[in-house]
């Protein structure tokens, strides 16, 4: 296993400002020989490290981009063989929030909308049932509105 | 083009209840299983996992698999 990727979601609690809503997560698990360290830690006690970076937003619109980007900034984190050293991490996640601040345009956000997406795997996965789950993509607001008021970012999850 | 941009408030501020990505690690622990390492974004001291009691989150983050 070179990589792994996960997807799941967390609950984002309500506040006095917003209602409970989803978080999206992705991670990018890797693993190395714990030989290669460059400094073992004592706790380190098996022949095997495994770790995973995560990032939890509160929208997996831009997960295709973002799943290349985690996987660059993964191996490189472990290609340091040093996993004290996580600036590239707080780096990443300083770019994360930078975007976040200045937001995307219609264009970054269309740019990105089918990377990681294969039609050919979509079909073979669900068969028939694809065009169930298209036909859901197009009634969205309605189904969202009628059924699921608390879960707006479903659309984008689909 | 002629896609608009997103509309944006004035300052480029972000909405009060927007949520800033975050960036964590979560290390298969040798004597204490599958744990959140660390956070990035968050305050130091928070633990987002505590207060928004996401107990999961190092379980579904780490791929299932042999633990060598």
């Amino acid at each position: 296993m070179a990589e792994d990727f996960s997807y799941f979601t967390l609950l984002r609690p309500a506040t006095d400002a917003a209602p409970a809503t989803s978080l999206f997560g992705i991670s990018c698990t890797r693993q190395m020989d714990a030989a290669q360290l460059l400094n073992r830690p004592a706790d380190v006690t098996r022949s095997t490290v495994q770790k995973a970076v995560v990032v939890i937003a509160d929208s997996p619109q831009a997960f295709g981009m973002l799943r290349e980007r985690l996987s660059v900034v993964t191996q490189a984190w472990f290609a340091q063989r040093e996993f004290t050293d996580v600036e590239i991490l707080r780096r990443f996640q300083e770019s994360l929030a930078d975007e976040k601040r200045r937001g995307l345009t219609h264009e970054e956000e269309e740019r990105d909308q089918y990377l990681g997406l294969s039609l050919r795997e979509l079909v073979r996965e669900f068969r028939w049932q694809t065009l169930v789950l298209l036909k859901c993509c197009l009634l969205q607001p309605k189904v969202r509105g009628r059924l699921f008021p608390p879960a707006p970012n479903l659309q984008a999850a689909v | 083009m002629s896609v608009p941009p997103t509309p944006t408030t004035e300052t480029g501020t972000v909405p009060r209840d927007a949520f800033i990505p975050l960036v964590a690690v979560v290390d298969f622990h040798h004597a204490r299983g599958p744990e959140v390492e660390r956070w990035f974004g968050v305050d130091e001291g928070r633990d987002p996992a505590a207060e928004y009691d996401w107990t999961l989150l190092p379980f579904m983050a780490l791929s299932d698999g042999a633990h060598a």
